[in-house]
């Protein structure tokens, strides 16, 4: 399980990191339509990271007999689910589409590899 | 936006000092978590009498939904770097469990604007009665004191969850594509 864990949640960075890159080259100009991507691979992101939250919730419950993550990785994973629950909620704003939910989508992945990589 | 932070501030502060009330008295955690319930089912409905207009267009407000999500980073965050710090346990207290409550509500109210449900909005109504199925099964476990008791109802929300990000973000644009073609 925790393999499956740990899997999940790569594959959910490496989504949310093709998403901040199709981000960052809409808001650096490079390209018409850039923008368009940055929404399904988020989506992708943010499914992956739950699957990551729901194998670490299973694995608590085996170890400990708890649902509440006790690991570091289960409680950064959820972190960074919550961004990803965020950013997509921004995108859905109609004043902050565009630029301003793409500029929040960028520092939701910085913060969430952040909190994953570097404060776990 | 501000005024939403400010009111979900308060929120936090409201039961921070409850909690610290309630442990002053000296009540066990099932106690305290009684009494949590028991307020917060008191507060809610006081709510929903004097002003459910209010209180239904700010619980389905998207803006308030991104509020309560920031609230929720930054006590996750700072819950992740207390327990670095060798202070764990700040996440499992109840003003948290009441921001989870809240977002909760929030959903729940989304998924009731949201009728008549069709086929087409399973997936919304799923992933937004998750988080609901998560917090129910995991204060089962706590109310009744073996942890690993509402493990079903957490497994099913898990479920819920990603079923329906499956089904809302892929099968039914997959379906909707395979109706448009001539």
């Amino acid at each position: 399980m925790m393999a499956a864990q740990a899997a999940f949640q790569i594959a959910g960075f490496a989504c949310l990191t093709v998403a901040s890159a199709w981000g960052a080259a809409a808001l650096l100009g490079a390209g018409q339509g850039r923008g368009a991507r940055v929404l399904p691979w988020t989506r992708a992101g943010f499914l992956f990271l739950g699957g990551a939250l729901a194998a670490g919730a299973l694995e608590s419950w085996r170890a400990w007999g708890q649902l509440w993550p006790r690991s570091p990785r289960d409680h950064w994973g959820l972190v960074a689910w919550l961004i990803v629950f965020a950013v997509l909620h921004v995108h859905r704003i109609k004043a902050w589409q565009g630029r301003p939910a793409l500029r929040a989508g960028l520092a939701g992945w910085a913060l969430a590899l952040a909190a994953c990589f570097l404060l776990r | 936006m501000p005024r939403q932070a400010l009111a979900l501030a308060g929120w936090v502060l409201l039961w921070l000092g409850l909690e610290a009330a309630l442990g002053g008295l000296g009540l066990g955690p099932r106690r305290q978590l009684a009494a949590w319930l028991a307020a917060l089912a008191a507060m809610g409905g006081a709510a929903a009498l004097a002003a459910p207009g209010w209180l239904f267009r700010l619980l389905t407000s998207v803006r308030f939904a991104v509020t309560q999500g920031a609230f929720l980073i930054a006590a996750a965050l700072l819950g992740g770097l207390a327990a670095g710090a060798g202070r764990p346990g700040l996440c499992q207290g109840l003003w948290f469990c009441s921001l989870l409550a809240l977002l909760s509500a929030s959903m729940l109210a989304v998924t009731w604007k949201r009728r008549p449900y069709t086929l087409a909005r399973l997936g919304f109504l799923l992933v937004h009665v998750a988080p609901t199925l998560v917090l129910l099964g995991a204060l089962w476990g706590r109310c009744s004191g073996t942890p690993g008791r509402g493990s079903w109802l957490v497994g099913g929300g898990f479920a819920c969850l990603l079923i329906g990000c499956a089904w809302m973000f892929y099968l039914k644009p997959a379906l909707k594509r395979r109706e448009a073609k001539p």
